[in-house]
């Protein structure tokens, strides 16, 4: 009989630990002894993100051993998905979010914080890195067929590209297919709602929540109301 | 010789060695910070009981662990995606060029900056406000104001957002433009404060190189030889062409650089006692990277956004000290409080962090950034008075002194840290025609001074 939990276990280490490599053997020797993927991911997988999102809590560990549990998570999803049937692939998927932080600004740290935390939850997260352009946002998110485009911005002079890339979205008759949230230092609650955004977070853990429920719990974007946890 | 340094410092931005940035973020940094942390024993040192550190040797343990990693790690160039190699020599060629005694601004209002060590008695500057964005249509009374205060030596200014009324994007025309308009405004504030030969940090809105081009050094913008030129890099231990094209403006023009970071309490250099290491580490390097003339570092709590907290209190003044006790530097650091105007929470807050730092021996401090520097007008003159008087009459306290207050004070905000009230906007909070705090704002003033006295405080009535 296939010990299921030592496959689980091995894994939630792995992530923890941030050994990408390991994270990819151990998914791959559990796919071989028959174990479901579905089943490797709900049981393995998310018990290493939660274990990482607790410890990065309590200060227990820092970002960079985050970023690397979420890359260690990355690279189980991605021996692991291909082996989920299609039907359950929509229900078990957060999808893919680009992100990045905003033109005219090369703030990245509270970006890289979240885009570590989305990872390590499940989302496929492409970081576009720094000072990126409106247009690059929309155009990765095409290419890459993303749900959601998350904007950083850390300057009140960069905060307006957060806007342009809304902007960019509706002339180009595209802000059905993507919903957009923004985060960063000087972004507030009233900004969210004026740029009509569709969400965004007080902390990196509010930033996941909102992502998942825009997801998995929303109707397709814009929201009339954005989602806001703050 | 300084700018044929320069590009020698730029032919390593080009030709060093490359490093992705995801490389250098979760590997290079806190790989060697963990060594650091291990070889000096610095691990675990952190005392959130005693915020304001007080041993001596801790903290040259620390200034030796920021000094090895200055020059075994180097600097990033975020453009090029190299590494700049820096040298022992490097460092000491930083260290040689910088001044001993800075004196900024004109007449009256000319002040000189001295290096300080922990305890000292001698009058730190006080830089006001940081970053805070303020409308065009209240930038003019809310900066008299502020300059109205004696407290405050060097006015920084509030960031402007919109220029004559459009939005003011970095990295585009509209920054230029913000640069010059800038110091038409600060130029006007300073006449009508009766301040006009208050030295500036100027521009503040610059967040690209456009800004400082615009409105630095320049015809009809800030003159170079009585204001000081602002230079930033982003965490951790990185510049970019953007701070490298600042640095090469300021030396083409002779003028005084002040350079600035902020480690992160829990990001790539980890802990609080990891994040003092990366904070000596870049303290030192910038007068080598950046050609400062006055440098040091702010700190952040990740989990808070703000320096006011145990952690932030505890890693900064052991950074201040560790670089005022090793160095003959002139010292910079920065104030981040949450709590804003008409709130007990920021002049709490404003009391902890100024105390901690003219304890340490900064030579100036920079701030109050109020309400974490997030909500647009939240800001007053007479947070930025309180401020000046406390980082003043702190100096020549003992840290054993400044620690055993401190304990008193930070009880008083640490639980609204996580929810911290921000307060009101400077229209809510004042007259802005007589420039006067609105009675209950005065009231809070008066009675957290009051209490600062009674707990030991020496500040004056």
């Amino acid at each position: 009989m296939v010990d299921s939990n030592n496959y689980y276990q091995r894994l939630a280490d792995a992530i923890v630990n941030g050994e990408k490599d390991e994270a990819s053997a151990v998914s791959q020797a559990a796919l071989d002894a028959g174990v479901n993927a579905l089943d490797v991911i709900n049981n393995g997988v998310t018990r290493g993100t939660d274990k990482l999102g607790d410890l990065f809590q309590n200060f227990e560990i820092f970002l960079p051993e985050l970023i690397m549990g979420g890359d260690a998570a990355k690279a189980a999803m991605a021996i692991l998905v291909p082996h989920i049937p299609i039907e359950q692939l929509g229900a078990s998927r957060p999808g893919k979010i680009v992100t990045g932080t905003v033109f005219g600004d090369i703030h990245d740290i509270g970006k890289n914080l979240c885009a570590a935390m989305l990872a390590a939850t499940g989302f496929e997260v492409t970081d576009l890195g720094v000072n990126v352009a409106p247009k690059r946002f929309v155009q990765t998110a095409e290419e890459l067929g993303a749900k959601i485009i998350g904007l950083s911005a850390l300057m009140s002079t960069s905060l307006y590209y957060q806007q342009d890339v809304i902007n960019y979205l509706n002339d180009a008759g595209l802000r059905h297919k993507y919903y957009v949230i923004v985060g960063g230092g000087p972004v507030t609650p009233d900004w969210i709602r004026k740029i009509g955004a569709d969400g965004g977070g007080k902390q990196a853990n509010n930033v996941v929540e909102v992502c998942k429920q825009l997801v998995f719990n929303s109707p397709p974007p814009p929201l009339k109301e954005p989602l806001i946890i703050w | 010789m300084s700018i044929e340094n320069f590009v020698k410092l730029l032919d390593k931005a080009h030709r060093g060695e490359i490093c992705a940035v995801r490389d250098w973020d979760a590997q290079r940094v806190p790989t060697i910070v963990k060594e650091k942390l291990k070889k000096y024993e610095l691990a675990k040192t952190v005392n959130k009981e005693n915020p304001i550190q007080v041993d001596d040797e801790l903290a040259d343990r620390f200034y030796k662990a920021g000094y090895e990693m200055a020059y075994e790690l180097g600097i990033f160039c975020q453009d090029t995606e190299r590494i700049i190699k820096v040298t022992e020599e490097d460092l000491h060629y930083g260290f040689s060029r910088a001044p001993k005694k800075l004196v900024l601004g004109r007449g009256k209002d000319q002040v000189t900056m001295l290096p300080r060590r922990p305890e000292d008695g001698v009058r730190p500057l006080f830089t006001a406000p940081l970053g805070i964005v303020v409308t065009e249509d209240i930038w003019m009374p809310l900066n008299t104001g502020i300059a109205m205060q004696h407290e405050v030596d060097i006015l920084q200014g509030g960031s402007l957002n919109t220029v004559f009324g459009s939005p003011l994007k970095g990295g585009t025309p509209y920054e230029t433009v913000g640069g010059r308009l800038q110091y038409e405004y600060h130029q006007e504030a300073l006449w009508r404060a009766g301040r006009p030969g208050m030295p500036a940090t100027a521009p503040i809105t610059s967040p690209t190189a456009f800004g400082q081009l615009g409105g630095y050094g320049i015809p009809h913008g800030f003159p170079a030889d009585q204001n000081v030129c602002m230079i930033l890099g982003p965490a951790e231990m990185k510049t970019t062409y953007d701070a490298l094209h600042k640095v090469a403006h300021a030396l083409n023009m002779g003028a005084t650089i002040m350079s600035g970071a902020s480690p992160m309490i829990g990001g790539y250099a980890g802990p609080p006692e990891g994040a003092a290491i990366a904070g000596i580490a870049w303290g030192i390097t910038q007068y080598y990277v950046h050609f400062a003339d006055y440098g040091g570092c702010a700190m952040m709590d990740i989990r808070f956004n703000c320096n006011t907290n145990r952690d932030s209190l505890w890693a900064l003044s052991t950074t201040i000290q560790a670089l005022s006790r090793n160095t003959d530097l002139l010292i910079q650091s920065v104030s981040n409080q949450l709590g804003g105007p008409m709130t007990e929470m920021l002049l709490w807050e404003s009391a902890a962090i100024m105390m901690a730092l003219s304890v340490s021996g900064a030579s100036v401090v920079i701030g109050p950034r109020t309400s974490g520097g997030k909500w647009t007008n939240h800001l007053t003159p007479l947070e930025c008075k309180f401020c000046g008087e406390v980082l003043h009459a702190c100096s020549g306290m003992t840290r054993a002194q400044a620690n055993e207050l401190a304990k008193q004070i930070v009880v008083k905000y640490e639980n609204d840290l996580r929810e911290p009230n921000v307060g009101v906007t400077f229209q809510e909070a004042y007259d802005t025609e007589k420039l006067t705090p609105k009675p209950e704002w005065q009231a809070m003033y008066d009675k957290v001074k009051g209490e600062l006295i009674e707990m030991g405080m020496p500040l004056r009535w």
